[in-house]
């Protein structure tokens, strides 16, 4: 891969995550996952910690990618490279799972260690991420005006845009916190969290389609 | 036509059930059969059908991560408004017509998204400026001695050529005839629906064929697509085989659709392209078209190659082009020009997939010759040697779902041209079909194609 075709995303003066052209939906979640953590001021020191090359798996289809680590560069590539130390086999939307198995732990276990606090990936609550949300997407075209969240486990409801002491929201929204926070952090995909039972609530088609084409843009990291 | 002359219409041709025919963006054909008495009542506005016949993926799945200000808010009713001068009997089933439609909303006007409507406007921009067009598409397609439910059966592995036993080579006279029986059944099935063909042939590939339809104007010719590509499939079906417009069914040869066309000025009907006091024939009119397709070109990829399956055929000396180029009477160029005879002169698109739908893809080629008479684009210099194998980036096609969409994307000539909600419409459905290629089963790294790609593709496209 030549230096002059690769995305490079300069973070801050310690970190950088580099992208080969072309970068398929897994390296782009990830790029955009581990963005989103270099905000975090201990991550810079995990990193450290974890240098050299790792590779993710899914254990349901054939997507993988490659983590090259190098100072504080972050390299990711589609597939898995050969000079990966560990190979994580694991379900790509939980990688903390029951389901997670190391290939070539026992070379590596401290490694393994390192890499599994690194992609530990931290949850902002639901409402930092519903106001953060909002503030970034209120005014794209079709959204709601105004969307009321219900957390069912935490029995709390929150209400987004303006005028609602003159009619009702035009969306509601249910779920628990975590699926909540996962939807309005940009880490899921809209349409894939109410189809699969996770999200609820009443809204029209098109409210559902915008939802989803942003939430789509967030995760890859194409919208913040 | 008035409702009692399609009614003494339909006594001649003792036709009963009309079935309604249009495309859907990713190109499956959509329609009804309806009682001939429905078909009349719902004239002018034509019959209902949900809002997602025409927003659905090739699967029949909406497409859920685009939204355009036409659509239907709550999955409302939009119409298949029938164009009757393509009112056909069937011939086959004596009690069948068929009539291609528009999408229409309930007020009876177009809908920016429909690819007929959308090649309508095209064709009606470039007559404003006084010329008309005749367009001819080439058909490439595979057919198997298998019927579908066996290929289903067998998981899409070891499918037997009609032509086993005989070896590949274009033109192959052996392999031809073996393919006869079927191609004859063809031809009966294009005529009887007034389909004009001027020929076929067995093509590179094992079992490939490729089928010639007469050059006529654009709205026309893609419409004879259409039905062409039911016939092919219908006449397979009742000959217990199976046939498919996959562009790359194996890691052999794969199948396009080329795109001739011409313009002329529309009173004199006299050829625009050709120009006998140029030195190479080429009209001033010509190379100003041929300039905005090419600039364009990068993003009509898009719509050109629309499935993932598509950018298979991009591999360097695969008779595929891969570079924005031109030259004359070379066929490893995106565009060939024909320009030494008066009657012929025409450009030879040759990006296409088999897959693409072809009232867009001849919108987008439209739309670039258009952008070119408005624009003072360059025409890069004529490429007289193979197209293929070289060093420089800058020509490159886009090769790639998400490279071409994003090349679209920035298209501020297409979008100005097509429509910037159309355009943006389209280039989120192809990241669509990019993120499902890459996250729902198939395998984006091999060489091989995955069995992702022969569910979704090999019937349907």
């Amino acid at each position: 891969m030549e230096e002059a075709t690769l995305q490079r995303d300069r973070l801050n003066a310690e970190i950088s995550i580099v992208l080969e052209p072309d970068p398929c939906p897994l390296v782009k979640i990830f790029a955009n996952k581990l963005k989103k953590a270099s905000r975090d001021s201990g991550f810079a020191a995990m990193l450290k910690q974890t240098q050299g090359c790792f590779a993710l798996k899914s254990n349901s289809d054939p997507q993988a990618l490659t983590f090259k680590i190098s100072g504080n560069e972050i390299a990711l590539f589609s597939g898995i490279k050969p000079e990966a130390k560990i190979i994580i086999h694991t379900p790509l939307d939980d990688t903390g799972s029951q389901k997670t198995r190391v290939e070539k732990l026992w070379r590596h276990p401290l490694y393994a260690m390192r890499v599994g606090r690194l992609l530990e990936f931290s949850q902002a609550n639901w409402v930092d991420s519903a106001k953060r949300f909002w503030a970034l997407n209120k005014d794209y075209p079709g959204m709601p005006s105004s969307i009321k969240i219900e957390c069912s486990d935490e029995n709390r409801e929150f209400i987004l845009g303006a005028e609602l002491e003159l009619k009702a929201p035009e969306m509601t929204l249910i779920g628990t916190a975590n699926e909540l926070s996962k939807f309005l952090s940009g880490d899921t995909v809209f349409i894939q969290s109410t189809m699969s039972g996770k999200l609820s609530g009443t809204m029209s088609f098109e409210h559902a389609v915008v939802l989803s084409d942003l939430s789509l843009q967030m995760l890859l990291g194409e919208r913040e | 036509m008035t409702i009692d002359e399609l009614t003494e219409w339909f006594d001649r041709h003792h036709v009963d059930i009309i079935r309604t025919h249009a495309t859907s963006l990713d190109g499956p054909g959509i329609g009804k059969y309806l009682h001939r008495d429905k078909f009349l009542s719902s004239l002018p506005r034509g019959h209902a059908v949900t809002d997602m016949a025409l927003t659905m993926d090739i699967t029949g799945t909406p497409h859920m991560t685009s939204w355009h200000h036409q659509r239907e808010a709550n999955l409302g009713d939009i119409y298949l408004r029938p164009d009757i001068a393509t009112l056909v009997s069937d011939g086959t089933d004596k009690q069948l017509g068929h009539c291609i439609c528009d999408f229409t909303n309930d007020k009876g006007e177009a809908l920016e998204l429909c690819p007929r409507s959308t090649l309508k406007k095209m064709v009606s921009m470039v007559e404003d400026q006084g010329y008309g067009i005749k367009t001819a598409f080439e058909l490439e397609f595979f057919l198997f001695k298998e019927s579908f439910e066996e290929v289903k059966r067998g998981k899409y592995k070891r499918l037997s050529p009609i032509s086993a036993g005989g070896h590949p080579g274009i033109y192959n006279l052996r392999n031809s005839y073996l393919v006869s029986p079927y191609m004859v059944e063809v031809i009966k099935r294009l005529e009887w629906k007034g389909i004009a063909w001027e020929a076929w042939n067995d093509e590179a590939g094992l079992s490939q064929l490729e089928l010639n339809l007469t050059p006529t104007d654009p709205v026309s010719a893609a419409d004879n697509v259409v039905r062409a590509k039911q016939i092919l499939y219908e006449v397979a079906v009742d000959m217990e085989m199976s046939i498919t417009f996959m562009p790359k069914p194996s890691i052999s040869f794969g199948s396009g659709m080329h795109i001739h066309h011409s313009l002329h000025h529309k009173d004199s009907k006299e050829p625009a392209f050709f120009d006998d006091k140029d030195a190479n024939n080429r009209s001033k009119l010509m190379v100003k078209w041929m300039s905005g397709i090419l600039k364009t070109m990068p993003g009509a990829v898009s719509y050109l190659c629309p499935s993932a399956n598509s950018f298979r055929r991009f591999k360097q000396y695969a008779a595929v082009p891969m570079t924005v180029t031109w030259g004359e009477e070379n066929k490893s160029t995106a565009l060939r020009t024909i320009s030494q005879s008066k009657g012929l002169a025409r450009i030879e698109h040759r990006v296409g997939a088999s897959d693409l739908n072809p009232y867009l893809g001849m919108s987008v080629i439209l739309a670039g010759g258009l952008a070119g008479l408005k624009n003072d684009f360059e025409l890069p210099q004529e490429f007289t040697q193979l197209a293929w194998g070289l060093k420089t980036s800058d020509l490159d096609l886009p090769t790639s779902l998400s490279l071409a969409a994003k090349n679209l994307k920035q298209d501020r000539f297409l979008k100005d041209i097509m429509g910037e909600t159309t355009v943006e419409y389209w280039a989120k459905t192809r990241e669509a079909e990019w993120l499902a290629f890459h996250t729902e089963g198939a395998d984006a790294l091999s060489e091989s194609i995955s069995a992702w790609e022969y569910e979704r593709y090999f019937e349907q496209v």
